[in-house]
């Protein structure tokens, strides 16, 4: 709980303001989630703050609320081509992925549970920032990164919008395949995935999770002979 | 569950299952949960998919012989945790290619009388999509109900929308 409110302090999420006349604070709630690995051993804990999304109104609180993510069909797609390839595979999760991109809509929530600030009981926070559970929140963060990659010089696939792709000149591909907040990453040079891995780090908080061995509760292996999945 | 005895096959073979019946009912949640869990392990064991379509049509109404059949798919998983899709390094002359082949049967569906196709899409050797699904219209013969499977492929392969 301690570290994720330090999250969100860190990036400016939200301020402390008297609610103005004719607005409607949203409520706050304490998730709590255990992350375990492949084999069922505890990985983290974690405490998550969420909005009660379904308390806002569509046109006054948020407008639209569609995002993209990749098919199952695609993420196996790229591996089957990345191990024909022998590209390497690399899986990146970023950190407060729905926390990073500014709110266009005005939100007041309230204090959070046991975290409420002692002489200021009657204040509520304004986002700043999207946070867990507001309806904008996974639009917002696809903006951002999709952004970010357009500005990187990828093109977006156009019937796969979770795709995004980079030619250079050298004639290299660059693949990066979008889930949310986790990106697998494939390249036909190891030394522009680096450079890669460095620029997205600089603009994100960044898990570097490796080589791919572990994607939304499927687990791949690379064995003598190409990769395993199961 | 866990010291069953593990079956080779994930379902009898002619299995014909149906709404109708005056077997017992049994627990909702437990069977949408069982059928829920499958559903997403289907997106990496093509092998189960004709069984896991067949007993996901009962979510509403399950009875006993659809609970016994869910069971069944559960310990022919047990007895297969080990398997799974291999994406070979440096596989030749498929530069780019991807096979799609299909198939399907006629009123094989008692309740509607609708057709199932199933069909799957390989990168070389390996599958990188399948599908099972009952037809949305009834196919009045088995001629027609091919050419609805073969219809399903180019949707799919380019994102078009029936």
């Amino acid at each position: 709980m301690e570290e994720e409110l330090r999250s969100i302090e860190k990036n400016q999420t939200w301020e402390l303001v008297h609610l103005p006349q004719g607005k409607r604070p949203i409520d706050v709630k304490w998730v709590y989630k255990t992350k375990v690995k492949p084999n069922g051993d505890v990985s983290k804990y974690k405490a998550r703050l969420v909005t009660r999304g379904f308390l806002q109104k569509h046109g006054l609180d948020y407008n639209e609320v569609f995002a993209p993510v990749a098919r199952l069909e695609t993420v196996r797609l790229i591996v089957a081509v990345a191990s024909n390839k022998n590209w390497s595979l690399y899986q990146l999760d970023v950190k407060s992925a729905f926390l990073n991109w500014p709110l266009k809509e005005e939100v007041y929530i309230t204090q959070p549970p046991s975290y409420i600030v002692a002489g200021q009981e009657d204040k509520v926070y304004k986002l700043n920032k999207a946070l867990y559970g507001l309806k904008q929140a996974p639009r917002a963060w696809n903006m951002k990164i999709d952004s970010f990659l357009v500005q990187q010089n990828f093109t977006k696939c156009t019937t796969e919008h979770g795709v995004y792709v980079r030619n250079t000149d050298s004639g290299e591909f660059l693949i990066i395949c979008l889930y949310v907040d986790y990106l697998l990453v494939t390249d036909s040079s190891k030394e522009d995935i680096r450079v890669f891995k460095g620029r997205i780090m600089e603009e994100f908080e960044i898990f570097d999770l490796g080589e791919l061995s572990y994607f939304l509760g499927i687990e791949f292996v690379s064995t003598s002979k190409g990769i395993f999945m199961n | 569950m866990m010291d069953y005895n593990s079956f080779i096959t994930p379902t009898e073979t002619g299995i014909k299952l149906q709404i109708d019946g005056d077997e017992k009912e049994v627990d909702h949640t437990l069977y949408k949960q069982i059928v829920g869990s499958l559903r997403y392990l289907c997106n990496t064991r093509p092998d189960i998919a004709y069984c896991v379509r067949l007993i996901s049509r009962f979510m509403e109404k399950p009875k006993t012989p659809h609970f016994l059949e869910a069971k069944r798919i559960l310990r022919y998983v047990k007895g297969t945790l080990d398997l799974g899709i291999l994406y070979p390094y440096s596989q030749k002359n498929i530069e780019g290619e991807v096979f799609g082949y299909s198939d399907s049967d006629w009123c094989g569906y008692k309740d509607d009388r609708k057709s199932t196709t199933g069909y799957v899409f390989k990168f070389g050797t390996s599958p990188i999509f399948w599908c099972l699904k009952k037809h949305s219209v009834v196919a009045l013969s088995t001629c027609e109900a091919e050419y609805i499977a073969l219809l399903w492929q180019p949707v799919k392969l380019y994102g078009w929308k029936l």
